[in-house]
């Protein structure tokens, strides 16, 4: 790989993120006129122009994006564009760069695309929230900051944009902050998100003091030459760093118990940050720095069993959700760890196909969910749903082609992304296996948790007062979306068709430079040769795919048709393991009981015991000490000539004795 | 244009005008001293542009001859700014004027010796940076002190006389052992000059350096304050009036960090290296224990004064890492620190004024009345916790990654401070703007005044220009700093020299290693 690239003179590639930051500060300036508008009028609100301002900043920076593509595709190299210098450390020198490649380009396409119909949607949804102009502030500032960290030449520009989504999931997830729980679960994510952050500083810390730069293209070029001779321990340990700092941001074990309370935020928060783009960084890290990942094959390793562990273990807790919201957060999770998995596996272009078409189903799903939820005056528990398809068919048809696509229903998107993780898995062979059996299982409970939710919500008879609750559907700014999303979701496979279609798999072919160094070094560890599935076992492992989907999709559908009876049976017979399930298996309880509380204790006993006490203590007693000896030094000075002698005396001799002492 | 002496005595001038004038309306009074430390501000802005980034050596020097001390040693007045110093220099005239326009509601008794004696404490301060002869150092440094005692014992909270005389007797036992030190040193030396004693200290052995070095580093420690001498602090900035606590955290703590680098590690190299790893750890734990501190509090001026002592571990820790990215970043944090610290008590002190609580559980909720306040209170938290794009990234980052060169271990111990960081300041956040409010008085808060507004927006947009384009003032620590570097370097080839010559005879191969 060339090590360094040269500047492309060009300004351009700047206005991606920079045009979403503009309308976040006109829109956050619109929000303080509003607030003061409002002092004479109670009713003035930021509405529509804030979503307008937001809009347009997004279209503007899909159709940069869409110019990088465009430039790429016809045949340009990487764009890098400079800006000035950042931090001079002394050694080297942070810039402020930006690079479109494959891999951002790809990324900025997935970011500002889906972003731009979730806001078109939020416009909508919105609709007579006090802070209306706030959220789109936030929103668009979102998605500048997701920009530049998928934009960044180097991991120091990533790491503006890895916080600054933090921080603005932070702000989104408690924005009706006048919820105590909710402003809870905001610093809840944030707090984790940051040990994940301390992770990824030290990874960058070893490559920076490695390599003496922290730009992209000169680690991937120096690792790929070390790489020959296998990596020395300590980038391993850099690898497995950054792995923490992906598992914090994209909610995999150990940090994933931040991302079910997120979904405190509104909806379409969910749909962007929370499914769609900010949760798959961890993702993109790896991917984008797959030589060193490849290198390290313990970590890859570990990426892959964590991935699989979080998927089957998030997977089992959707199945027990009463919560609309909480099924899709807990699947989100289970489908982030079919991306890692798929990382662990060293299948990095599976898991950025897997990344892209989650994206269009996930945030459709979302979308429909926060349809639902609008038009059931803010009803979360599907137990009150049921007999929705006919109040809300638009609703109900996008929610269709979502839960399809995610069960992997067959010729589905999320079918082909997912079958080629399992594939890519099972070819591994060995460990993989154990890998590629997990996903399988996961997949079963995924058409499982799937088929129940649309049950449960659109199916079936209506469990809430006809009366008081009139369902209706959402209006043409909610729902345009939810079409362009349904079709992505249905047709999005065509962007990977398996080797046996004998289609081109354009997406693989796409990033084929960008995975190039890291597939050398996987392919080094495998004696030169990547491993490599038959055609007939491709066409089984398909058949499998599929018929695990629709069967369990068909078992789930008509288990819950009819309402809640089998929930409810569920729970009656094991409330125990229901409730574990639930609960996402007490992880998240257990934290609290075993770090959260003694932490906190440890704080308050330090702060009353040891500093108040002992040295505090120690301090106020050295100042006691001396008062008293003042005070009886000060009674020696009482007027008599004759204890004055004395001292004066006493001194005498003390200091003649001394002399002498020193003398000798 | 003795452009040094001016802008350490136009507050002094100031002073004397408030002292003198038969003028008792207090507006005026205020508009004076205002603009005294406006034209300091102007003044340092000057220095600023007529810094020149590339000369390692003091600029802008003056030298007159004042007095001699016994034993012939020439004490002059001599001044200089250079690298070590400038951001600091900047940073006191940037603040001062702030600090003023924010006691115009906080403070209205006696406000003419307030005036005063904040117009002298910046006087004090600005000689403390530009003092190039070791006497004028330790006269301002005294003089630094005094206008802080007072102001805690006057205008400060209700436990101020027990603050006070803590506040007062920790420095003095500090300032007592370096004096010694300082004796010690230039009777040695035979002069009185800094950079003079510099080269002479650099040239001496270990043994002479390392107890000059733990008198001069006693005294700065405290001052800092490093852990354990730290619990003066909390005390004094929970009772100063709010311009106290932001001038302590601003400005006057940098003192110690100012001083333990010239002094410490700039003069005594080879002590300071033997010194590092001592230093590092405290650094560290200072990150850890601080943090700690700031977890259990309920009063949340204390809370923000327990995040100093974290917030100052990680400028030790950067320092004594005695590498390139690790002096850089603490020079830098210096800055950094007292513009978020002193935006987060200036913002207590504005919600302090209307509600009369510093207890956490007092508030809740208040971002629904003070929108304005909770916007740049959530900036300030998040330009202490060092995200990135802001100024505290940049220093902590810096920081972080010089200390990783030096002590992987000790670095991981001190990450978490990002993390605990994270922690305090959010619970912080979340307890007083966030959930229901639940209080009438809290109901009735108004948001902040256009003047409150005038005076934090250009903290914050310092803060964001730092964050985004640190060059310039990067750049204008650099040449001094690479001077300190090289005198680490040869000091040590001088330790790595020392080892082999003490090495009992030993295998060729081993010692070839």
């Amino acid at each position: 790989m060339d090590t360094s690239l040269v500047d492309s003179g060009q300004f351009w590639p700047w206005l991606i993120p920079a045009l979403p930051l503009l309308g976040a500060l006109l829109a956050g300036g619109l929000h303080f006129d509003v607030l003061r508008r409002r002092k004479n009028d109670s009713d003035a609100s930021g509405a529509p122009v804030a979503a307008g301002i937001a809009i347009l900043a997004m279209a503007g920076a899909f159709l940069f994006s869409l110019k990088g593509f465009l430039a790429l595709r016809a045949g340009d190299g990487i764009i890098l564009s400079t800006a000035f210098d950042w931090i001079p450390t002394g050694d080297f020198t942070v810039r402020w760069s930006l690079m479109i490649d494959r891999l951002s380009s790809l990324m900025t396409l997935v970011v500002t695309g889906v972003g731009l119909l979730i806001h078109i949607y939020a416009a909508g949804y919105m609709k007579g929230d006090a802070g209306y102009a706030k959220f789109f502030a936030y929103l668009n500032l979102f998605v500048a900051m997701m920009l530049m960290l998928v934009l960044s030449d180097n991991m120091v520009g990533t790491f503006v944009g890895w916080e600054g989504v933090g921080l603005c999931s932070y702000l989104l997830i408690g924005f009706w902050y006048k919820d105590g729980w909710r402003a809870e679960a905001a610093q809840k994510a944030f707090v984790v998100n940051r040990i994940g952050d301390a992770a990824f500083l030290l990874g960058m810390f070893i490559l920076a003091t490695t390599f003496g730069s922290l730009d992209y293209s000169a680690i991937n070029g120096e690792v790929s030459l070390l790489a020959q001779d296998g990596l020395p321990w300590k980038l391993s340990l850099a690898a497995l760093l950054l792995f923490g700092g992906a598992c914090g941001k994209s909610a995999q074990i150990p940090l994933f118990v931040w991302l079910p309370d997120a979904m405190a935020g509104p909806t379409p928060v969910s749909a962007l940050i929370h499914a769609a783009t900010m949760v798959t960084s961890g993702v993109y890290l790896v991917v984008r720095l797959n030589p060193l990942f490849a290198g390290a094959p313990m970590v890859l390793t570990l990426i892959g069993a964590v991935g699989a562990a979080t998927a089957f273990v998030a997977g089992t807790s959707a199945l027990r959700q009463r919560d609309l919201k909480g099924v899709l957060a807990y699947s989100t999770v289970s489908q982030l760890g079919y991306m890692f998995l798929a990382l662990g596996v060293g299948a990095f272009s599976s898991a950025i196909f897997h990344l892209v078409t989650h994206a269009f189903f996930k945030a459709l799903l979302f979308l429909g969910a926060g349809s639902v939820i609008h038009g059931m005056h803010q009803e979360q528990d599907m137990h009150k749903m049921g007999g929705l398809k006919s109040h809300m068919p638009k609703t109900f048809i996008t929610f269709l082609a979502g839960a399809a696509a995610l069960s992997g229903l067959p010729l589905m998107s999320g079918f082909f992304s997912k079958d080629e993780i399992l594939a890519a898995a099972f070819a591994g062979g060995g460990v993989s296996l154990i890998l590629w059996a997990i996903g399988l299982v996961t997949a079963a409970i995924t058409a499982l948790y799937t088929w129940r939710m649309v049950a449960l919500v659109f199916f079936g008879k209506e469990r809430f007062d006809v009366n008081s609750v009139h369902p209706h559907e959402s209006g043409s700014l909610m729902t345009t979306p939810l079409f362009v999303l349904a079709i992505l979701s249905v047709a999005g496979g065509v962007l990977g068709l398996p080797i046996v279609f004998h289609a081109p798999h354009l997406l693989a072919e796409w990033l084929a430079p960008v995975l190039e160094p890291g597939k050398q070094i996987l392919a080094l560890a495998n004696d030169g040769h990547a491993p490599h599935l038959s055609h007939l076992v491709e066409w089984i492992l398909l058949g499998l795919g599929a018929a695990i989907a629709l069967g369990c999709a068909h078992v789930a559908f008509h288990a819950h048709r009819e309402g809640t009876a089998s929930d409810l049976a569920f729970e009656t017979k094991n409330p125990e393991l229901a409730e574990t399930l639930s609960n996402a298996w007490g992880i998240d309880r257990a934290y609290k009981r075993l770090l959260v509380q003694p932490i906190m204790a440890a704080a308050a006993a330090l702060s009353a015991l040891f500093d108040l006490a002992l040295i505090d203590g120690t301090v106020n007693g050295i100042g006691r000490f001396a008062e008293r000896t003042g005070h009886k030094v000060a009674r020696q000075a009482n007027g008599h000539l004759g204890s004055y002698g004395l001292i004066i005396g006493g001194a005498a001799c003390v200091l003649a004795a001394v002399w002498m002492w020193i003398g000798a | 244009m003795p452009l040094l002496t001016l802008i350490i005595f136009t507050p002094l001038l100031g002073a004397l005008l408030l002292a003198l004038v038969p003028i008792r309306e207090v507006k005026v009074l205020r508009a004076i001293a205002l603009g005294f430390t406006l034209v300091t501000t102007l003044l340092g802005f000057l220095v600023w542009q007529g810094f020149d980034p590339g000369e390692a050596a003091l600029q802008l020097t003056e030298v007159h001859p004042w007095f001699e001390l016994p034993g012939a040693l020439a004490a002059n007045y001599s001044l200089g700014v250079d690298g070590i110093s400038i951001l600091l220099v900047a940073l006191t005239a940037f603040l001062m004027p702030l600090v003023l326009i924010s006691t115009t509601q906080a403070i209205t008794t006696r406000v003419r010796e307030f005036l005063i004696w904040m117009l002298i404490m910046e006087a004090g301060m600005l000689g403390v940076f530009l003092a190039a002869d070791l006497f004028l150092f330790y006269v301002f440094w005294e003089v630094s002190l005094v206008p802080l005692y007072f102001m805690l014992g006057i205008w400060g909270g209700q436990k101020r006389l027990y603050a006070t005389l803590k506040f007062f007797l920790f420095t003095l036992a500090g300032s007592l052992v370096m004096l010694i030190g300082a004796i010690a040193l230039v009777y040695q030396a035979g002069t009185l000059d800094i950079a003079a004693l510099t080269q002479w200290a650099g040239a001496e052995s270990l043994s002479v350096q390392g107890w000059l070095f733990a008198a001069f580093a006693l005294a700065f420690a405290i001052k800092v304050p490093l852990l354990p001498f730290h619990t003066w602090l909390p005390d004094a900035h929970t009772e100063a009036p709010t311009a106290g606590s932001v001038i302590l955290a601003g400005v006057l703590l940098k003192m110690g960090t100012y001083g333990l680098l010239r002094f410490g590690i700039a003069m005594f190299p080879l002590a300071a290296l033997e010194a590092s790893t001592l230093f590092m750890i405290l650094g560290a734990a200072g990150i850890v224990y601080g943090a700690f501190l700031a977890m259990a509090q309920t009063d949340v001026k204390r809370l923000i004064a327990c995040s100093s002592v974290s917030h100052l571990g990680f400028v030790v820790l950067g320092m004594f890492a005695l590498t390139s990215a690790g002096l850089r970043g603490s020079v830098l944090q210096m800055v950094n620190h007292g513009l978020s610290t002193g935006l987060l008590f200036l913002l207590i002190g504005m919600v302090y004024e209307r509600r009369h609580s510093r207890e956490l559980s007092d508030y809740g909720g208040i971002a629904r009345v003070m929108p304005m306040f909770a916007f740049f209170f959530v900036f300030s938290v998040l330009s202490s916790v060092g995200l990135p794009g802001l100024n505290g990234f940049v220093g902590e980052w810096l920081i972080l990654l010089g200390a990783f060169e030096a002590s992987p271990v000790l670095t991981g111990v001190g990450v978490t401070g990002v993390v605990f960081g994270a922690v305090y300041l959010l619970r912080a956040t979340r307890l007083m703007l966030f959930g229901e409010i639940t209080s009438d008085q809290n109901r009735a808060l108004t948001d902040l005044t256009g003047r409150e507004i005038g005076l934090l927006t250009p903290i914050c947009l310092l803060c964001l220009v730092i964050g985004v384009m640190p060059g310039p003032f990067i750049e204008r620590t650099e040449a001094s700093l690479e001077v300190i570097e090289q005198r680490l370097d040869a000091a040590r080839d001088q330790q790595a020299a020392r080892a082999e010559l003490e090495r009992p005879a030993v295998p060729a191969e081993e010692s070839a290693r």
